[in-house]
């Protein structure tokens, strides 16, 4: 492995010992963990995640990693791909999964992309891979013998669009035309979830949601069509950075080693049949965010709407995490200044 | 008066659209001296290169008499202030050859069009651009051959890849400006970014139709010095200007600049300036691309066959931009239907 390659490792590892807590890992310690979508952005973090507990709490667990095509995991993390004996890399498509091995007694669902280009590129295999995926691995989850826990990946979108300066919590859904284009991701991700609500009734299966919302951090993909990405790709490029619109929609971000963290404490000790929302609640306008990664860069780059300033529509994109926080016990360890930070530093290195 | 707060972003194509009006022959000198004077208007994007976009220039569609390389170079140097765009369509510019030259010369504003119903060819294209940090937006040509509905979900895929704007083409010139008001109106509502309409004068409307974009919230507009380019042109740049003022509306160039760049235009670009001739009357009634009107009248002049049963006959194939070859085909059928028809009369 090349220094580069050796200094990124490490950087991870300083994050993930900033969010790790003393909890009790023992439903971890001889288990077996799949994660389908092992390969993207939550995949690849909750990799670092469980192979850091190997390491550091002397866990024995088995991973098993899914996911179509690991080419983008594998350049950007490859020392988890290393030989070892306690990590199986699958590469298979969930669509058509039929088999995984017995000894699985946690599933991490995450296999979707949640990248708008490839929903309106290829609309079909975005939604398959939402709800026959989630099918898939369902029903091959029904012949575990010892299922302990499915976390179902969904995601924040299955809300609606909000544009009220309100949080969202768990039950604040609103309505959306469901035969638009654009409501193919989040239709597919309410009929997984109710796929999951399903197998969990008619099988007694321990599964339960999570609704991730928007992050930042090592492993995203820098030309990534989400605001912030943009953004730090102007940073680091040293141009100036453009906003879309009139800068006042309303985001939030959680750093990757804190998502990964909460996931792993949800899939441990979140309550079957329930719905968690993952994400940051500190809300932020575009405009302040763009002010934001201009100033943690100590860059001294314009800031100008691209290419006309039109005013936006409202939206908000921010979840509540009040129930998630009490009933689990869970704290944000990067707040959005430093997660910024880290992510421009990650990023400096590969652009 | 409330037009008064509204900025419209001119994009001005004479050094492309208009090179379609002149057989893609437009040379160095030419562009500086027009880039100047436009640069000097104050005119915020002027586009170059190839009518056809980046890439373009080919026996198919036509051989550009200066490499992209040169007019994008020449152009740069001339843009001091305003920004330098191109056209491009996947297919025709490659990201390896084309891109990255572009690029590498420095232009600002690259312009990613497809066919108003193949937004798809785009996605590369516009992540590329993005990934590299310009400005990037995204085109639909043709965009009356579909309707509101089908150019809103068009228009949200590039969206999606990270267009920041987002023009629809009359590339017919067959718009009323009803059919812009619906269309635009349906984009505004529905798209998060900028919307902005580009004419042509086919029906006489470009002006008018450019006008209905506004009000119905298009906030980009783009107009060409003496309707300069395909057909019987486009929206006329300097009435355009002279008009949004009398409306009330901002586009930060100056009148007599930009009246000087036209004047300088005409002289030195525009051999015939382009008209409403039968031909693109015709155009725009079949809804057949205006770039179709010089390479119809020479086959048809070639087969002693009357152009506008050409036009009409392409439009009813649905012929679209990049099918230039379907004219010689359309030509040799209505030839041959024509002898057949004589042959039964004697």
């Amino acid at each position: 492995m090349s220094n580069a390659k050796k200094n990124r490792n490490s950087f991870v590892e300083e994050d993930l010992a900033r969010v790790v807590m003393p909890i009790d890992l023992s439903l971890l310690d001889n288990s077996c963990v799949l994660i389908t979508g092992a390969s993207g952005f939550m995949g690849i973090w909750l990799t670092e995640l469980l192979v850091y507990l190997i390491k550091t709490q002397q866990l024995k667990l088995k991973l098993c990693l899914l996911a179509t095509d690991f080419t983008f995991a594998k350049s950007e993390a490859p020392h988890l791909y290393e030989p070892n004996e306690n990590i199986k890399v699958i590469c298979d498509d969930v669509r058509s999964l039929h088999e995984i091995p017995s000894d699985i007694e946690w599933v991490i669902h995450a296999a979707a992309s949640p990248d708008l280009r490839v929903h309106n590129s290829q609309p079909l295999y975005a939604s398959q891979t939402i709800t026959q995926g989630t099918l898939s691995v369902l029903e091959c989850a029904t012949r575990l013998p010892s299922l302990k826990g499915f976390l179902n990946v969904s995601s924040g979108y299955v809300y609606g669009y909000h544009t009220t300066r309100k949080l969202i919590a768990e039950n604040n859904f609103e309505g959306f035309d469901s035969s638009a284009f654009a409501s193919i991701y989040m239709e597919a991700k309410r009929s997984a979830e109710s796929i999951c609500t399903i197998f969990r009734n008619q099988y007694r299966m321990p599964i339960l949601n999570v609704r991730p919302f928007a992050f930042i951090g090592p492993y995203h993909q820098v030309d990534a069509p989400w605001a912030v990405n943009n953004f730090i790709n102007d940073v680091i490029r040293n141009q100036s950075i453009r906003i879309q619109g009139d800068g006042t929609a309303v985001r939030s971000y959680m750093y990757g080693a804190d998502m990964a963290w909460w996931l792993l404490n949800i899939l441990l000790k979140g309550e079957t049949g329930r719905s968690y929302n993952l994400g940051s609640p500190t809300a932020i306008t575009l405009t302040e965010l763009a002010t934001k990664v201009r100033g943690v860069s100590g860059s001294k780059i314009e800031i100008n709407h691209s290419p006309a300033l039109i005013k936006s529509k409202p939206s908000i994109f921010v979840p509540s995490v009040e129930s998630t926080q009490t009933d689990l016990g869970l704290r944000m360890q990067f707040h959005i200044d430093e997660a910024l930070l880290r992510t421009i530093q990650w990023f400096e290195q590969t652009v | 008066m409330q037009n008064q707060e509204r900025s419209i972003l001119i994009c001005d194509p004479t050094l492309r659209d208009g090179n379609h009006a002149v057989r893609h022959q437009l040379t160095c000198e030419q562009i500086t001296t027009y880039a100047t004077a436009a640069n000097a208007a104050g005119v915020p994007i002027v586009e170059v290169g190839h009518g056809n976009g980046l890439g373009a220039s080919s026996l198919q569609v036509g051989l550009s008499k200066t490499s992209d390389k040169k007019a994008l170079e020449a152009a740069k140097k001339a843009l001091t202030t305003s920004k330098l765009g191109v056209h491009v369509i996947p297919g025709f510019a490659t990201i390896k050859k084309d891109l990255r030259l572009a690029l590498d010369i420095g232009v600002d504003v690259f312009r990613i069009a497809s066919h108003c119903t193949e937004a798809d060819i785009t996605e590369r294209h516009i992540s590329y651009i993005r990934e590299h940090g310009r400005e990037v937006y995204g085109v639909l040509m043709m965009s009356h051959m579909v309707s509101e509905d089908v150019l809103v979900e068009e228009a949200s895929k590039m969206q999606a890849y990270g267009a920041e704007a987002f023009i629809i083409m009359d590339s017919a010139g067959a718009y009323l400006p009803s059919d812009v008001t619906a269309r635009i109106s349906a984009l505004v509502d529905s798209l998060g970014i900028p919307v902005g309409f580009h004419g042509h004068n086919n029906l006489g409307m470009a002006i008018a139709n450019s006008i209905a974009a506004v009000e119905a919230g298009a906030t980009i507009i783009d107009g060409t010095a003496r309707g300069f380019g395909a057909g019987a042109g486009n929206t006329q740049l300097e009435t355009l200007i002279a008009v949004f003022d009398r409306l009330g509306f901002k586009t930060g160039i100056d009148l007599y600049k930009v009246l000087d760049a036209a004047d300088l235009a005409e002289i030195n670009l525009v051999d015939n300036l382009p008209t409403i001739s039968s031909v693109s009357i015709v155009s725009g009634l079949s809804g057949v691309f205006s770039g179709f009107a010089k390479p119809v009248s020479r086959i048809a002049h070639e087969y002693k066959i009357d152009p506008r049963d050409i036009f009409f006959e392409l439009g009813r194939r649905k012929v679209v931009a990049g099918q230039e070859d379907m004219i010689m085909e359309v030509a040799t059928e209505l030839n041959k239907r024509g002898s057949d028809e004589q042959c039964k009369k004697k």
